[in-house]
């Protein structure tokens, strides 16, 4: 089992480089949608067998000991990105892109599928690094797909901060694996509890699988990305590559039952949540104003996270609410990504466009945490998660509420630019089936999720009932309805309110990497250069060891020359050790 | 065994046979050239495969004779010259099909083949010996006959890298060779043996000893390209790209690296070096080698510059590993010392490639060239990657491996240093990757492109399989790094060796 999830990963690597050898594209194009169907079929099997028994395979030559198995949390993971690849791909095949760029674009979906579902199987460090860091580059490829000069701006912010947040995990990874035993990610992250670096590395993993997911301020990355890339890769972005991160953090960082711990990747959830709504709300593309919903979403799993580290949490309620609010949210923004492409689609069809509409208005309501929807679920499942009378308890009430309140003008704006036809960078796209699944999904939320967990083995105790739920929405009703009327300036006005104080930020510090500082040290170096030139010739080195290499100069003339010399220094050495020798 | 008593010399004979017997052919006679060359270099891959199953079943290899008094020249193989032993003798191969394909036509080949064999020669000597006189000699040999290599083009630029090039590593020489002096003035004529066989002078000599390493260091320092030992490297690399591919991946700066190891593991011994207090500053060097030369890179716009540059911090790493107490960091170090080269002889294939193809020189003139000869610069991105350390190429394996013993041994700080070195390998290689497959090619650039176009491969078979043999090496040493047979693996094998005593 574990040796075709492996297989399954590498293959679609493997189909990926034959798609572009041009006598198989064909063949490629035909399956490559499909290509996720295996590994989604096989996290389906492996869920009904076994009886949650949890078994590993090693592979003890592959890199550095390959560990592959599927543990409930992976296989949530498993199921969720082979499911929205499969989506996204055959969906990817309705929309419009030249033949040369549907060529690309399937080697760097491919290859990005393969590293992400990769990640999801690895039980060790190495090899969930490996898999992490072919997503991070095949995304690339991803979002450079239009090659306009502000799509590559965007892909090299993209791969910089990615590139960074690798490195950061893997200084992490590697500060514990130095003190552990082995290289599963269960002994890194055991030791990250014992070695004495160990608060380092916790940290640094963080930071470093926190750029991926979106931790403020290492998030400019997304709205730029999600923007540039193609509709299908925005819907694995976000539905799918934000968990990988999230994945990460749930193998490496062990709960280390520590306040303070606790209290910052709370904040740091906390700030992720409403920097996204505040950011978003002003936002005038639909699909920006998405992307920055993401990152405000993924702050409600950073604050699950949180519960993990308090002091006495209940491991199980805090792993639920992760992984049901992963899997809420992946399927939820999949559906209205792409259903953005269908709305542009369908502008000329004014019977179906309120159809669309109503749809993504109905996604929507499942991100507010409607009651009957998956999002109302997963935000009690949030709520439940944590230590009694600990910090997350304490606060969560109005923190989600409050939440709830900026998610529901954030979605409210985003309809309205959706009305608007404020979508310019949404591509027109036909893929009604694919779409259609996803938005069944949504639909059937409220209990297609606490189904699946359950029959994942992830057992969510208590289940909150939907009267809960219809409770915990009211004062956000009342809320949003006065937040609302606070912020009419926005809703009236045709608005063109972009402040993106990242991007002055950034242009900044692009100005000050790519152009300022090269030209600073060439200057420097220069000068420095010039000064050992000039301290060279007074000391009349260039000119002594000219003069004394002379002789060896003309060696290349003959081999000879060079044989003499090298019997002179032979018999040089035999004279010193000759005289030398006692 | 008295029957395996002449195989290292015989690993000597298959290359300086060679060199002799080309040097006495007319240039036209290319095709018994081609023969001398390829059976030495095949003869010697598998006479290195039967040393390593020598060794595997315990068997000794060793050969000693006489030179003055006590002194004696050793050949031997132990675990740490086998590593070199195979990583020279396939990567000889692999280049001598390189050079052969590159050199097609073009003058004085055969003083160039007969160069190239001795300069081989010279550094099977350097792994094979057994004690630091014979490492001496041959690491001397090796200055020498790498030189006409180095200017073989003849020009006056080429010139003038050669003088640099022999001021630089003869003067290293001579240090090296004070040092060994002094060894012997102080120890009398000591092997190289695991675990050193200084250590009875810790405490009388103290000084006498961190004077020698301090010589010896700066005298292999040269040939490594620590800074500022660095300057003769990026001058170098005008030589033709065989010859580069061969002198940054394998004979020259390899030798300097290689010595590093065994002054340290061998002569001195890694529990006393670390007791003289002399591993920290070396430490230090490295680092600020590694970093400053990765700044450096940024700023080369000849490509084979860059990669100089880039081989100047790649180096480092193995002297830092070294210089890392404990065997994690010595393993990474001995896997580096494989890895490097293969990854870098892979990109100076490349670059070579790109040069002889589509005259090709610049960091800027590789716009969309990846579609052009989409072989050679898909090895040229496994290289880049592997460079930079990204999974599963090798050059992730030696990072981890050195970043795991900087952690062991609590040097957070060069934990920090190999990330940043990372981001810089990165921050230089992805722009080329990146505009190789990603830019489209200016209209001069793609007139090139259409100008020469092969009826079948992208560029000469000769050329492309090498450079595809050193990518796939590169990526298997990354994929089966954990198998007990790839460079890990031995390293592992050897490390295990040098710790155990």
């Amino acid at each position: 089992m574990n040796a075709l999830l492996l297989l399954s990963s590498a293959m679609a690597f493997s189909l990926a480089a034959l798609g572009l050898w041009r006598p198989a594209e064909p063949f490629v194009q035909r399956i490559y949608p499909w290509v996720p169907a295996p590994a989604l079929l096989l996290g389906w099997i492996s869920s009904r067998q076994a009886g949650g028994a949890e078994s590993v395979t090693r592979f003890p030559d592959l890199l550095l000991g390959v560990t592959v198995g599927l543990d409930d949390v992976g296989r949530a993971f498993l199921i969720l990105t082979a499911a929205i690849w499969l989506l996204a791909g055959l969906y990817s095949r309705r929309s419009s892109m030249s033949e040369g760029q549907r060529r690309l674009f399937r080697f760097y979906f491919l290859a990005t599928y393969s590293g992400t579902v990769g990640l999801t199987i690895a039980q060790d460090a190495p090899t969930f690094y490996a898999a992490y860091a072919l997503m991070t580059i095949g995304g690339y490829g991803l979002v450079i797909q239009t090659r306009t000069q502000a799509a590559m701006i965007a892909g090299r912010v993209y791969i910089v901060v990615g590139l960074i947040g690798e490195m950061l995990a893997l200084a992490g990874i590697i500060l514990a694996a130095s003190g552990s035993t082995g290289f599963s990610t269960r002994e890194i992250a055991s030791s990250l509890r014992t070695s004495p670096s160990g608060a380092w590395g916790f940290w640094l993993i963080f930071i470093g699988f926190g750029t991926k997911v979106g931790l403020v301020p290492l998030h400019f990355w997304i709205p730029r990305s999600y923007y540039w890339a193609p509709l299908p890769a925005v819907a694995v972005f976000s539905g799918a590559m934000t968990k990988a991160g999230i994945l990460g953090w749930l193998r490496f960082l062990p709960p280390t039952e520590s306040l303070s711990d606790s209290a910052v990747i709370l904040g740091a959830g906390a700030l992720m949540a409403f920097y996204g709504v505040f950011f978003g709300l002003v936002q005038t593309q639909a699909k920006t104003a998405l992307a920055f919903s993401s990152l405000s979403q993924m702050g409600y799993p950073t604050m699950a996270l949180a519960t993990l580290m308090e002091p006495g949490a209940a491991l199980e309620r805090s792993t639920a609410a992760i992984v049901g609010y992963s899997l809420h949210h992946g399927i939820t923004k999949v559906a209205l990504f792409l259903g953005l492409g269908l709305l542009v689609q369908s502008r000329a069809r004014p019977r179906v466009r309120p159809f669309v509409i109503a749809a993504l208005a109905f996604c929507s309501l499942a991100l507010i945490g409607f009651p009957w929807t998956s999002g109302a679920y997963a935000k009690a499942l949030l709520k439940n998660a944590g230590a009694a009378g600990g910090l997350w308890q304490t606060v969560a009430s109005p923190l989600m509420t409050l939440g709830s309140i900026g998610t529901t003008l954030l979605m409210f704006r985003f309809l309205l630019l959706c009305v608007r036809g404020d979508h310019s960078q949404a591509q027109p796209a036909r893929g009604w089936i694919s779409w259609g699944l996803s938005f069944a999904g949504v639909l059937l939320g409220a209990w297609l999720l606490p189904l699946s967990l359950s029959l994942l083995g992830i057992e969510a105790r208590p289940r909150p009932s939907s009267t809960e739920s219809l409770h915990m929405y009211i004062p956000v009703f009342f809320g949003s309805l006065l937040a609302a009327a606070l912020t009419h300036r926005i809703w009236i006005k045709r608005s063109h309110l972009t402040p993106r104080p990242f991007d002055t930020i950034l242009q900044g510090v692009y100005k000050a990497v790519w152009e300022d500082f090269p030209r600073d040290m060439n200057q420097l170096t220069t000068v420095v250069a010039e000064r050992l030139v000039q301290i060279r010739r007074r000391l009349g080195i260039g000119r002594r060891a000219q003069r004394a290499v002379e002789a060896a100069r003309r060696l290349h003339t003959s081999w000879a020359l060079g044989c003499a010399l090298f019997m002179a220094i032979g018999a040089l050495l035999w004279a010193f050790f000759a005289g030398g020798a006692p | 065994m008295s029957w395996s008593f002449p195989v290292p010399l015989l690993l000597l004979i298959t290359s300086f046979v060679p060199a002799l017997l080309i040097i006495m052919l007319k240039e036209e006679q290319k095709l018994a050239r081609t023969v001398a060359n390829l059976t030495g270099a095949i003869l010697k891959v598998a006479l290195v495969a039967y040393v390593a199953y020598g060794v595997r079943l315990g068997e000794k290899f060793e050969a000693r004779f006489p030179l003055i008094s006590d002194l004696e020249m050793v050949l031997r193989v132990d675990d740490i010259s086998l590593l070199f032993l195979a990583l020279s003798s396939i990567l000889w191969l692999v280049t001598t099909v390189y050079a052969i394909g590159y050199l097609e036509g073009s003058p004085n080949r055969s003083r160039f083949f007969c160069f190239f064999s001795l300069c081989v020669t010279a550094t099977m000597g350097i792994s094979l010996s057994g004690n630091l006189i014979t490492f001496l000699i041959f690491y001397e040999m090796l200055s020498l006959v790498t030189y006409p290599l180095i200017v073989h083009r003849g020009t006056e630029k080429s010139l003038r890298a050669g003088r640099i090039y022999l001021a630089y590593t003869l003067a290293g020489g001579t240090l090296l060779m004070m040092g060994t002096a002094w060894v012997y003035v102080l120890a009398g004529p000591v092997d190289f043996t695991a675990g050193g066989s200084l250590h009875p002078f810790v405490e009388g000599d103290r000084g006498s000893l961190v004077a020698i390493f301090a010589l010896m260091m700066i005298g292999l320092g040269v040939k490594t390209a620590l800074v500022p030992l660095h300057g003769w490297l990026p001058e170098a690399m005008v030589a033709p790209a065989p010859v580069s591919a061969l002198l940054h991946a394998v004979a020259v700066v390899k030798a300097g690296a290689f010595g590093i190891i065994r002054v340290v593991y061998d002569v001195f011994g890694a529990e006393t070096s670390d007791r003289l207090g002399v591993l920290a500053p070396l430490a230090a060097l490295a680092s600020f080698t590694i970093l400053y030369a990765s700044v450096r890179a940024l700023y080369q716009t000849d490509l084979k510059r860059r990669l100089a540059y880039s081989t100047i911090g790649q180096l480092s790493y193995i002297v830092l590993g070294t210089s890392i107490a404990g065997p994690i960091g010595t393993l990474g170090a001995l896997t580096h010392l494989v890895h490097q080269g293969v990854m870098k002889i892979t990109l100076f294939f490349c670059a070579g490639n790109l040069a002889e193809e589509l005259g090709i020189s610049r960091v800027d003139q590789l716009d969309g060239v990846g579609w052009r000869m989409p072989l050679t610069m898909a090895a040229f991105t496994i290289g880049a990657f592997g460079m930079i350390g990204l999974p599963p190429v090798a050059g992730f394996v030696s990072k981890w491996y050195l970043g795991m013993g900087a952690a062991a041994a609590e040097d957070y700080f060069f934990v920090l240093v190999l990330i940043l070195s990372s981001l810089l390998n990165a921050a230089y290689f992805l722009p080329l990757v990146h505009a190789a497959w990603f830019k489209s090619p200016s209209p001069e650039l793609s007139a090139r492109f259409e100008a020469r176009t092969h009826a079948r491969w992208e560029i000469s078979l000769l050329l492309l399989a090498p450079t595809m043999t050193t990518a796939a090496f590169s990526l298997l040493a990354g994929l089966f790094a954990a198998s007990p047979y790839s460079p890990l693996g031995l390293a592992r094998m050897i490390t295990r060796g040098a710790y155990l005593q």
